[in-house]
């Protein structure tokens, strides 16, 4: 489990983030949501430790901090841009000689399935894929290292639908075995298996609560997107139609299984 | 009116858009869908210019493109990037949020009060001291959106422009869409924005697969959430007791 404690982070005159204390378990896939500037990815990026708080401590249960850091991968918004290999082979085959992975050709081979990725495509150079395959790239290259801990920063961003799909199918069939800790503006592809909500704003954690007990109208009001399925249940429920369970549902089918009991 | 005659678009030695025939009237607003790698950010870069096209390929308001200068051309379309820090060139919002103004008009006095209506318009009065590139990504795409739309340009394309933001800020610059004389070339992946066009493409391989007048697909989009709901709801008509109802309500 990584414990940040009273965390705070100043960025030249500002407080970024306010007293900040949270943890994340290692085997929980943990959403971060919160309003533009309230400083999700400022967290995320404290967490693997690129930048040093100000005040406070990250700390770890069972070993080190540097020694869980080492193993967490961190997907950075737009991973694209920090494609310099010559081909697809190369870019995700660069981790892996970096941290001494045996057996490279056969993993990358298996990754490339495992992400639904044609494997013609690692003979290409990155930069000639499309965007979706582009992100699929940078998600291996972090996979073929074997962390145990992901950090996802809006990776569904510029995805159509279908890639989307794809990638919260792989980030949900990892669960369990990592880790998770993911910051999305879009809820509907992962609010169905994320096990723990966390809602920032201005710097400072408003609640950190397991999914089913979320408060939606607050992350609402925080002027964040709420999940489809909750969206329209809200809807009904203004319209005078009660649902009769305990059960939210989150996904539009989520909420059509519910109507139908 | 923008139009565009068989026009073909090469990147890296691979046919990225091809014989593609369009027309972009003025103060329409279109909504341009489709996978990643169908041509969406290429067919901008044609349409604004970035991309240089064959003579004959582009005509804007009864000029072919390549006759156009820099200057006039950047008056005519103005376009918003999908990756927001790549069209950032000063160190504060609000200078950011002039430069592409002060490159088109010289009346000091007009471009400082075009900015200060922009920035409230965005509102982005809590963030105008800071350097662009140490935003958020949702800041940052507002900030992008805010200069552009700052130079008034006649034919606007907006490349996936809202995929960091917050709902505020998105509903915000809806608000501004909807509102805006400009033509609107709005691509996304979003299809609760689909909405805010009048006509919306399907573009798929390069080539124009579906287009349609939005308001003919209310109620039988594909394309939408709340549609996707009402599909699934009459698929299990029978087993959801207070259907007609529900039907009823949601319409």
């Amino acid at each position: 489990m990584i414990i940040l404690k009273n965390i705070y982070f100043n960025y030249e005159d500002r407080e970024v983030i306010k007293n900040f204390s949270a943890s994340f378990a290692s085997n929980e896939t943990h959403l971060i949501i919160g309003p533009n500037g309230a400083g999700k990815t400022t967290l995320a990026f404290i967490i693997k430790g690129l930048i040093k708080p100000t005040q406070g401590r990250v700390l770890a249960t069972g070993s080190k901090i540097g020694e869980w850091r080492k193993k967490m991968g961190l997907l950075f918004q737009f991973p694209e841009n920090l494609f310099f290999n010559d081909t697809v082979y190369d870019e995700i085959a660069y981790g892996a000689k970096r941290f001494e992975i045996e057996d490279i050709d056969r993993k990358i081979n298996n990754i490339a399935d495992f992400l639904g990725l044609d494997r013609k495509i690692l003979n290409l150079s990155p930069f000639e894929l499309s965007y979706g395959e582009k992100r699929m790239v940078s998600f291996a290259s972090i996979l073929i290292w074997e962390p145990s801990y992901l950090i996802l920063d809006e990776p569904f961003s510029g995805l159509d639908w279908q890639f989307k799909n794809r990638l919260s199918e792989v980030i949900e069939s990892l669960k369990g075995r990592f880790g998770v800790v993911i910051v999305s503006q879009e809820l509907d592809n992962v609010i169905s298996f994320a096990e723990r909500v966390s809602l920032i704003e201005n710097g400072e954690l408003t609640f950190s609560s397991p999914t089913e007990e979320t408060d939606w109208e607050r992350v609402y009001e925080a002027g964040c997107d709420i999940p489809s399925g909750v969206r329209l249940a809200k809807k009904l429920k203004e319209k005078g139609i009660r649902l009769n369970s305990d059960v939210r549902p989150y996904t539009i089918q989520g909420l059509v299984d519910l109507l139908k009991k | 009116m923008i139009k565009t005659y068989s026009l073909t678009v090469k990147r890296d030695e691979k046919t990225v858009i091809q014989n593609f025939d369009f027309t972009w009237n003025k103060g329409e607003k279109i909504v341009m869908v489709g996978p990643t790698g169908a041509g969406k950010s290429t067919l901008a870069l044609a349409l604004s210019g970035i991309i240089p096209s064959a003579p004959g390929n582009i005509i804007i308001d009864s000029k072919d493109i390549v006759d156009f200068d820099l200057k006039t051309l950047r008056k005519k379309i103005g376009i918003v990037f999908q990756d927001p820090e790549t069209q950032f060139v000063t160190t504060d919002v609000r200078r950011e949020i002039g430069f592409g103004l002060s490159n088109i008009k010289n009346d000091v006095e007009e471009i400082k009060e075009r900015v200060d209506a922009v920035i409230e318009e965005f509102n982005l009065e809590h963030i105008l001291d800071r350097d662009p590139c140490s935003l958020s990504a949702g800041e940052k795409q507002m900030v992008s959106v805010a200069s552009v739309y700052a130079m008034q340009p006649e034919y606007l394309i907006l490349d996936e422009v809202t995929s960091f933001l917050d709902r505020k800020s998105r509903e915000k610059i809806y608000e501004i869409w909807e509102n805006t004389a400009s033509s609107l070339l709005i691509i996304t992946q979003n299809f609760r924005e689909i909405s805010i066009g009048k006509k919306i493409i399907l573009l798929e391989d390069g080539k124009i697969n579906f287009e349609a007048k939005t308001e003919d697909l209310e109620g039988s989009s594909h394309f939408s959430y709340d549609s996707a709901f009402f599909n699934l709801l009459r698929k299990n008509k029978e087993k959801i007791p207070e259907y007609e109802r529900i039907m009823e309500l949601l319409k």
